[in-house]
Formats: C-alpha cells, structure tokens, sequence
C-alpha cells in the first residue's frame, strides 16, 4: 500500500514538474520571441488623422537650415493647431541630399527616423533629429540624439533595423517619389485639399500658410 | 514703319509672343489660390507681407491686361514700357534670390506657377523676354516720333503750295 501510494506520490509530482517545465518553456520562447520579434510593418511617417480633408506631404533633409526652420516655424503650430483637430494630416518623406556638402550624415538620420516610424516612435525621433541639428550634422552622432529619446529596447530594434538595412528600401522609395515629383530642394511641400495638390513654397510664413490652409478648409 | 515691311513684321510677332508669355503668366497664377503666389512672392523676402498679398492680388489682373494690350497692338508705348518695367523688376529680383548649386530652400521663380525653382535656365529666358520687351518699346517710341503717312503727305502738299 505504502508502496502504491508512493508511486501515486512520484507520478503526481513528475507530471507537476513536467506541466510546470512545459509552462515555462513557453514561457521563455515568449519571452525570447520579442527579441527575435515580429517584423514591424512598414513606416508610418505621418502626424494626424487619415480622415484629415487637408493632406500636407513634405520632401525634407534632416541636415537642411531651411527645413529645421520650416519644421519649428510651420510644422509645430500647425501640430497644434490643425493637425489636433483632425483637419490636417503631415505626410513626411525623406529627400536626404546625399552628395551635396554638409549633408554627409543626413542619410543615416533618415535609416533612423524610418526605423523608428516602423516601431511607431516617429514623432519622437523627427523632433530630436530637428531639435539638435547642429550638433549631429556637424559630428555625425545621430545614434545618440535619437538614444536619448527611445528605451533601450527601442533603441536596440532601431539600431537593428539600420544595421541590417532594413530600412534602406524605404528610404530609397521616398526619394525615388521624390524625384518622380520632380522635387529638387528641400523642402519641397504639397498640399492636397478636394482632390488637388498645389505646391507650397518652402520658407513660407506660418501666417501666410494658415490663410491657406484655412482658406483650403471653408471651401 | 511701312505695314507689312519685315521691320513691321518683326514688331508684330514680337508683340504677340510676348503678350502671349504674358497672358500665360497671368492664368497660371488666376486659376489658383490667390495666397500661392502671395507665398511666393514673400518667399523672395523682399518686401512686408502685406505688400505681398497685395501684390498677388493686382499683379496677374496687371500681366493680363499688358498680355492683352500687347497682342491687340493697342497703346503700344504704354504697353511696351509697362512689360519692360515688370520684367526688369522680375529679372532683378530673381538675380538677387538666385543661389547657384543650392539644393536648399530653393525659391520658385513664381514666373508660371509654383513649380519652377529660380534657375540660370529661368534667368536666360526672363533676360530674353526683357531683351524683347526693350527693342519692341524703343520701336514703338521710334515709330511714334517719325510723321506718319498722312501728317507727312500734308506738310508735302503745305510746302509745295507755298511758294
């Protein structure tokens, strides 16, 4: 008897221990399987609403004077004042100018903002990338502007993706849209409202652009 | 100018291309937003934006009704050297905004539109319009000062009946 019910005893305890391994078996494999993780979708570069009536594409360097300008003078109100209230959406495409002096780092800033657009911290990055261009244009540490804004582990998925050039393609893809647009500078702005796209100039005045935009929105 | 002379017919298609560059310029920036071309004309940052805007409401009314009057023939002085005003001050302003090999903040040359940047190609053509608009207005201010025909034939028959 004693017999028996010792065995019962080791049976019960083999099978805890064999569910209790094979919980945290799966356990582990899900805790390895961010690491090794889904792969992201493609970037999402854009600020607002997709049902916004007002849709603002902007081709930009993160390098450029004049697109850091246009970025503090235009894209930050109008982030609170349009793109809040669902009535504008900002598209952001890179046009690194790859070749021209001054902008050697520009193209790795673009790898980093689309591989932080793939783990939904665009917005983030974009604004770090602007913020402190002076300092990484001229040194060339963007891995470091945009680490002091991501966690760690994003800042690991980041780096990932750009080691691997897994965000070539689409930065690419953006300037190839580019060109086909025949954009030559930045930044080169369009703005489509009812089904037509009109170009805006690039170191337009915020006052000017919200006539037209608010223009755009009563018609 | 004799009618129908090549100098006559020099003026003439000279008169019609440049009242057509005119009335083109003139659509382009009509069938838009009237605040386009105000944004880029304060783009070249050579006058108070509210100059701009005013100046984006009159001046494609103003490049129709010299495109128009060019190609009528009509007040050919007056038209002349008011197409050869606009043009000088839109040459000069593109020179002083050219920035060569910049690929940054480029301005539009708002010539037609918005989506030309200012460019030596863009420079060379407004200097051949402005080159054109000069000899058509010199010609139209010599012809103006020679007798005509008729004025001619009068003072003939006046000095002739004289003695």
């Amino acid at each position: 008897m004693r017999f028996w019910s010792g065995l019962a005893a080791f049976g019960a305890a083999m099978a805890l221990a064999a569910t209790v391994s094979g919980a945290g078996a799966r356990q582990t494999r899900q805790q390895a399987k961010p690491a090794a993780e889904v792969e992201p979708g493609p970037p999402d570069k854009s600020l607002g609403s997709s049902s916004a009536p007002i849709v603002m594409e902007v081709f930009s360097d993160y390098s450029c004077p004049v697109c850091r300008s246009f970025y503090i003078g235009a894209i930050r109100p109008l982030l609170e004042d349009y793109v809040a209230a669902g009535k504008l959406r900002i598209i952001h495409r890179d046009f690194p100018l790859t070749g021209v002096p001054g902008h050697e780092h520009s193209r790795q800033a673009a790898l980093y903002e689309t591989a932080a657009a793939r783990i939904g911290k665009f917005e983030e990055v974009d604004a770090a990338l602007y913020d402190k261009q002076a300092v990484w244009s001229h040194d060339g540490s963007v891995d470091a502007v945009v680490a002091a804004v991501l966690s760690p582990r994003d800042l690991a998925r980041v780096r990932e993706m750009v080691q691997n050039g897994k965000v070539d393609s689409y930065v690419d893809s953006d300037k190839a849209l580019g060109t086909s647009k025949r954009v030559s500078s930045t930044p080169t702005i369009y703005v489509t409202a009812h089904g037509r796209t009109e170009l805006v100039p690039g170191n337009v005045s915020y006052s000017l652009l919200r006539r037209f935009l608010d223009e755009q929105l009563q018609r | 100018m004799r009618r129908y002379s090549p100098a006559w017919w020099a003026m003439t298609v000279g008169r019609v291309i440049l009242g057509g560059v005119f009335l083109y310029a003139a659509y382009t920036k009509l069938r838009t937003s009237f605040l386009l071309f105000a944004m880029a004309i304060d783009a070249y940052k050579v006058m108070p934006e509210w100059m701009a805007v005013a100046t984006a409401h009159v001046l494609p009314w103003v490049e129709l009704a010299v495109g128009v009057a060019l190609i009528a023939g009509i007040w050919r002085r007056l038209t002349a050297t008011a197409a050869t005003v606009l043009l000088a001050v839109f040459f000069t302003a593109m020179a002083h905004a050219y920035q060569p090999d910049s690929k940054e903040g480029q301005i539009s040359c708002g010539c037609f539109g918005l989506g030309e940047p200012i460019s030596a190609k863009s420079l060379m053509r407004d200097g051949a319009l402005l080159a054109l608009s000069v000899a058509l207005m010199i010609a139209a201010y010599y012809v103006a000062r020679r007798p005509r025909p008729a004025k001619l034939a009068a003072m003939t028959a006046g000095n002739e009946a004289a003695p």
